[in-house]
């Protein structure tokens, strides 16, 4: 829903091209090291203040999940140019608009002075509070009011009205199968499943097997719609060497990791053991603290983790796993959305956000 | 060894060996009871943990005949399973965790004929692998219960495993079906209680050495973990009862023992020290009283009031002292009498010689008168010397005569009255003070014996005050011996500088005299007239204090 609520300088549509969000226009200097981005001029909080170039510097540096956001965009200096332009000046040269820019940590936002969290999109929360949340038009457009349900069972959701719902629950989406009322749409191929082999003596993937791994994995594995992982992987010019795979480990107490709460993670991992295509005798899961320094310990000889499929920054994250790791692609995921038919039309961008499009008028 | 030291030693011996051997047996029969109660419970538990496992095979039997009759019934699987529809696939693959779960189940495994696995609830991700080996030896294990460590996704756990079958288009399928064993819990063991269920699998260590009582059941045993193809063994079920709690006890009763012993030693050491105090005093006094007895001091008091056996000791002592007293009396009268004879031939004797002289001037002065009357002045002035000589020498002989003991008339006499007449003569040199009994009735005795004991004590107490201011002489008289034959008590007490010891260990003895011009004979005259007038005499004394002088006289007979 955040991305109903905050937006970002620009974003890109599910074919991959950039389309304007906060910044109408753009333009390059210097080579493509200096990118100048002009404000659209309604572009207004929700209490009708003015966004200006000096609200977004000072909303990306009083952030602390801009920051790196910023640094994996490549953006070195942000400052204003003018009463509508914005300055950012790029390590590199760029041929075209840094796709970080449309990373949901550099949406514009603003606390208000009773705390609250103050956007630019086209919609913002009931200002009183309700439950279950109800998203406002925040303009007189032809935007509609949403409420989100919260429920454990998606199905309760669909039966109680819902009109999108963003799942890849087999029986949920076999149960919206089964309603005249409602359309199972699949999304883009969102995610990839990686199995990661840090360099670690004693451990090593038979290269011919691991090549084959997505095909074996794709099928029956794990209850969600998959299928071999496909290239191009973003991750090609970030993994570091193969590991030294020098024999002799115990592999009888060797654990392959996998983020406890990924239950496809979880499906992949164990079937990898079962099937002994990894040098680990059982699975382990993991939170996300105790992953990432697991990982970058390399305590485990394998870990399986997903990525986006289509990331704006392909190796955002890769900052905090070792250099010298293997990435074996296993299999890539995707969700349904599952809409009612005769409700208002929604949009996906590159990275799989849906967005809500107004209604016909 | 001592009195006491004995009497100690015989409480110790009387109270410590049964002690100890009571300690002894306590621990032998606490030692052999509670043995025999932990091989009971052992052996109980061990029974009920057999019950455990075959109950919970029952169930587990029961349940996978269930699924049996569900999978057997279930168009999905013959779909799945024998006609290979992919559209069933996935039902089938997940099949095995759902019905595991509804079943109650830890473990559940669907396979071919070929041993390949169709759907596994335990391990989903397994399917498709070969494992024929497992239905093999659940087989070979008969009808019983198998323990399998069966393989997981995150590792390993133990499940109680049993097998069944189906036949399903002619196909045969078999179903490995199980609960998860924990062996903390088999038999619901109460682990406070020092009993403990222990499984050891095959090649494990034998039983701990800190187990007391154990018993052993063999289960079947396969293990699905290990690189190698698995084989069935047998896993030993340990019912150990741990012997801390009878350890626990041995040291309770140990330190309980112990602390009876010690206090039972402290009671015996003040049982024997008052005891010894309350057997060996009164002898060591009735020993020294004996000690002071001879022919000349047989007036020892050996009254009591004690009713035990030391007082019936006392009383026979002070009777025969009574009765040596009188004895001795009539040795002495028979002694006086038989000396009474050498002493007349004595008096005659000296007589004589005192007469003889005068005897000789008479007879001289008569010839005189006789034949020269002229010179008779003259011869009586030169003889006159003679004559008072020997008139001296008799009044002499008087005087020391005089002193021998005549005998006492043994008649009533009143004591008061001798006692008031005393106090008139020795006016002036003590003050006196006088406490009689008014109806005292009279002693038997010698009025002048009575009196000369009289002048002897209240003399001596009227020396011993030496001047000393306000100090006085106290004579009282009282009715005595209420128990016994009835006496009068006289006691002259002072207030003087009284006697040490040592002092009156000899006062007693003849020419012993703490005055210059003492003669000693004094308190021997006093305790000769006393012994005679078969009464008692005692001193109490205590130097700077005074003297008490106690005498007891017999009761006239009316």
């Amino acid at each position: 829903m955040d991305r109903q609520l905050y937006e970002t300088l620009v974003r890109y549509d599910c074919t991959g091209r950039v389309r304007p969000g906060l910044a109408q226009t753009w333009r390059s200097e210097d080579g493509g090291r200096v990118w100048i981005l002009t404000l659209r001029p309604d572009a207004r909080y929700w209490d009708g203040v003015a966004v200006t170039p000096q609200a977004i510097a000072a909303s990306w540096a009083a952030d602390s999940a801009a920051g790196p956001a910023v640094q994996a965009a490549g953006i070195l200096a942000v400052a204003a140019a003018g009463e509508r332009d914005l300055r950012l000046s790029l390590a590199q040269p760029h041929d075209s608009l840094p796709p970080g820019l449309a990373d949901r940590a550099l949406a514009l936002t603003r606390q208000a002075p009773d705390k609250k969290r103050l956007g630019t999109g086209h919609y913002r929360p009931a200002p009183t509070g309700t439950s279950p949340l109800t998203l406002l038009p925040a303009d007189t457009s032809a935007h509609a009011v949403v409420r989100v349900l919260a429920t454990r069972d998606l199905r309760d959701a669909l039966d109680a009205g819902a009109d999108l719902v963003v799942t890849d629950d087999p029986a949920t989406l076999d149960y919206a199968a089964t309603r005249p009322e409602l359309s199972v749409v699949p999304l883009p191929w969102n995610r990839t499943y990686i199995l990661v082999v840090p360099s670690r003596p004693g451990f090593a993937l038979d290269s011919a097997s691991s090549g084959r791994l997505g095909e074996t994995l794709a099928q029956d594995v794990v209850r969600v719609d998959a299928r071999p992982a496909q290239p191009p992987f973003p991750w090609g010019s970030c993994a570091g060497p193969p590991p030294a795979g020098a024999p002799g480990a115990d592999p009888t107490s060797a654990r392959l990791g996998y983020p406890a709460d990924d239950r496809t993670a979880r499906d992949l991992a164990a079937r990898i053991v079962a099937i002994g295509a990894a040098p680990a005798r059982s699975i382990v899961g993991l939170d996300s603290a105790a992953l990432r320094e697991s990982i970058r310990a390399a305590r485990e000889p394998a870990y399986v983790l997903a990525v986006p499929k289509r990331p704006l920054v392909p190796c955002e994250g890769r900052t905090l796993w070792p250099a010298d790791i293997t990435i074996v692609p296993l299999v890539e995921t995707r969700a349904h959305v599952v809409v009612r038919r005769g409700a208002p039309p929604v949009t996906v961008d590159w990275d799989g956000a849906l967005r809500l499009a107004p209604e016909a008028p | 060894m001592s009195f006491r030291t004995r009497l100690l030693l015989a409480f110790m011996v009387v109270l410590l060996i049964p002690l100890g051997v009571l300690a002894f047996g306590v621990r032998r029969e606490m030692d052999r009871r509670l043995t025999a109660e932990y091989d009971r419970r052992v052996h109980a538990l061990a029974d009920v943990v057999q019950d455990d496992l075959r109950r919970r095979s029952g169930e587990v039997a029961a349940r996978l005949a269930a699924l049996r009759a569900d999978v057997g019934s279930d168009n999905r699987f013959r779909l799945a399973a024998v006609q290979a529809d992919p559209a069933a696939r996935g039902w089938l693959l997940d099949y095995a965790g759902g019905a595991m779960h509804l079943a109650g189940l830890a473990l559940l495994q669907i396979q071919d004929s070929s041993g390949r696995i169709l759907s596994s609830g335990h391990f989903r991700n397994e399917f498709d692998r070969l494992d024929p080996d497992l239905p093999t030896l659940l087989a070979q294990a008969s009808d019983t219960l198998t323990i399998v460590r069966a393989r997981i996704a995150e590792g390993d756990f133990l499940a109680l495993a049993r097998l069944d079958s189906l036949r399903v288009a002619g196909r045969r399928y078999t179903l490995v079906g199980g609960v998860a064993l924990d062996p903390r819990h088999l038999g619901q063991v109460d682990s406070a209680g020092g009993l403990a269920v222990e499984l050891l699998r095959p090649g494990a260590d034998t039983t701990p050495a800190s187990a007391g009582v154990v018993a052993v059941l063999g289960v079947p045993f396969l293990d699905l973990t290990g690189a190698d193809r698995p084989r069935l063994d047998t896993a030993r079920v340990l019912v150990t009862q741990s012997l801390s709690q009878l350890d626990a006890l041995r040291r309770s009763v140990n330190g309980w023992l112990l602390a009876a012993l010690g206090l039972t030693t402290a009671a015996a050491l003040l049982a024997a020290a008052w005891l010894a105090r309350r057997v060996s005093l009164p002898l060591a006094e009735l020993a020294r009283k004996t000690e002071t007895i001879d022919l000349d001091r047989l007036d020892g008091d050996f009254a009591t009031e004690r009713t035990d056996e030391i007082g019936a000791l006392s009383r026979l002592l002070g009777a025969m002292t009574a009765r040596l007293r009188q004895s001795t009396g009539r040795l002495r009268e028979a002694e006086r009498r038989a000396t009474l004879g050498d002493v007349a031939r004595q008096v005659n004797h000296d007589i004589k010689n005192g007469l003889a002289p005068i005897r000789h001037v008479l007879r001289h002065l008569t010839q005189v008168a006789a034949e020269e009357p002229a010179k008779l002045p003259q011869v009586f002035e030169e003889r006159r010397g003679t004559l008072e000589s020997s008139v001296g020498y008799l009044d002499t002989l008087a005087g020391n005569y005089a002193r021998l003991t005549p005998a006492m008339a043994q008649r009533p006499c009143a004591l008061n009255e001798v006692v008031r007449e005393v106090a008139r003569l020795c006016e002036g040199r003590a003050p006196l003070r006088l406490s009689l009994a008014a109806d005292l009735p009279p002693v038997r005795g010698d009025e002048l014996a009575i009196r000369r004991v009289l002048e002897n004590v209240v003399g001596n107490a009227a020396d011993s005050l030496d001047g000393k201011p306000g100090a006085s002489v106290t004579i009282t008289t009282e009715r005595a011996g209420e128990h016994g034959a009835p006496l009068v008590r006289l006691v002259v007490a002072d207030e003087g500088r009284g006697m040490t010891q040592a002092e009156l260990d000899r006062a007693f003895d003849d020419f012993y005299t703490t005055k210059e011009r003492g003669t000693g004979l004094g308190l021997t005259i006093v305790r000769r007239l006393i012994q005679d007038l078969g009464g008692r005499l005692r001193v109490e004394t205590e130097p700077g204090l005074g003297t008490r002088v106690i005498i007891e006289l017999p009761v006239a007979q009316a």
